[in-house]
């Protein structure tokens, strides 16, 4: 694979890096900006989760990359949808850069499936969704409100 | 066709959405002192001053659909490697979602390097315009 990523979601937000990091990785305040789901951070090398609020798995994979509060990169293997599965698995990072009193959080996705092709939109959608949920919690303390992603379910 | 295309949800109303996307006061605000000059109405010109360089980009008035859409023509004024590119088209679609508003903006030009260039631009400027309509603060201008 190469490491030219096949989307790329870009947002600014007025906090310190580490309070952005920690939104991403608790797994408490995931649901608030992921549509209920929790992700699941482990260490590197440990396993990354994706879990659904009725408990189902969404997603899992490995921590490729974790050094905190940079760069956290995951392999995504979207098991709940079959037709998205593939031999290697999509990867996805999240980057954080300290730009002098705003941090620039950009999520890429790499190596993304053959099956994802006709999920582009609805995944571009949520991850503008994810992205502008955590700013709203981050800066204002509050949830955005639920907007529920579009797209296949 | 280069194309680019930024989603993001803000916690406000299409009203305030759209008064914020066209006041001149108000986008002067978010977007980095920026100021555009314009009467939003189609075929009118639109201009967009920047304190650093003066005249940045100008165009006109394609579509202007209150608090739904609007379409302008877009030419960068202060490149020439950029001008010689010509007009891009740049729209805004606002549409409700729950107590949110979801803002599309899609930018579109024949010349890859414009389009490049606001690629980097869009999302500090639009993150900027969510902060100032949920915090009542516009983010920090970039060093």
């Amino acid at each position: 694979m190469t490491d030219k990523p096949e989307a790329v979601h870009i947002i600014h937000i007025a906090a310190p890096a580490q309070k952005i990091w920690d939104a991403l990785v608790s797994p408490d305040l995931s649901p608030s900006y992921f549509f209920g789901n929790r992700f699941e951070f482990g260490p590197k090398g440990g396993d990354f989760r994706v879990i659904q609020p009725d408990g189902q798995v969404n997603s899992e994979g490995k921590v490729l990359v974790r050094d905190e509060p940079h760069v956290l990169r995951v392999t995504w293997d979207v098991v709940i949808f079959p037709d998205m599965r593939a031999e290697t698995p999509g990867q996805v990072e999240f980057r954080l850069e300290d730009l002098g009193g705003v941090v620039r959080l950009t999520v890429s996705e790499f190596n993304r499936p053959p099956g994802a092709v006709k999920y582009e939109e609805s995944a571009r959608e949520g991850w503008s969704l994810i992205l502008s949920g955590v700013k709203s919690i981050i800066e204002t303390g509050e949830p955005m409100p639920q907007v529920q992603p579009e797209g296949p379910q | 066709m280069s194309r680019f295309v930024y989603v993001t949800y803000i916690r406000t109303t299409p009203a305030k959405l759209w008064q914020a996307l066209t006041e001149p006061d108000f986008t002067q605000r978010y977007w980095f002192g920026a100021r555009q000059e314009c009467d939003w109405k189609v075929g009118s010109p639109w201009k967009l001053v920047m304190p650093t360089v003066g005249l940045a980009d100008s165009g006109e008035v394609l579509e202007v659909d209150p608090e739904r859409r609007l379409v302008l023509s877009w030419r960068n004024e202060f490149m020439p490697e950029l001008k010689a590119e010509g007009f891009s088209r740049m729209t805004y679609d606002i549409e409700p979602e729950g107590e949110t508003v979801k803002l599309t903006v899609t930018h579109e030009s024949d010349g890859e390097v414009f389009i490049e260039k606001v690629s980097g631009g869009w999302p500090k400027i639009l993150s900027s315009l969510k902060s100032l309509l949920e915090t009542g603060e516009p983010l920090p201008r970039p060093a």
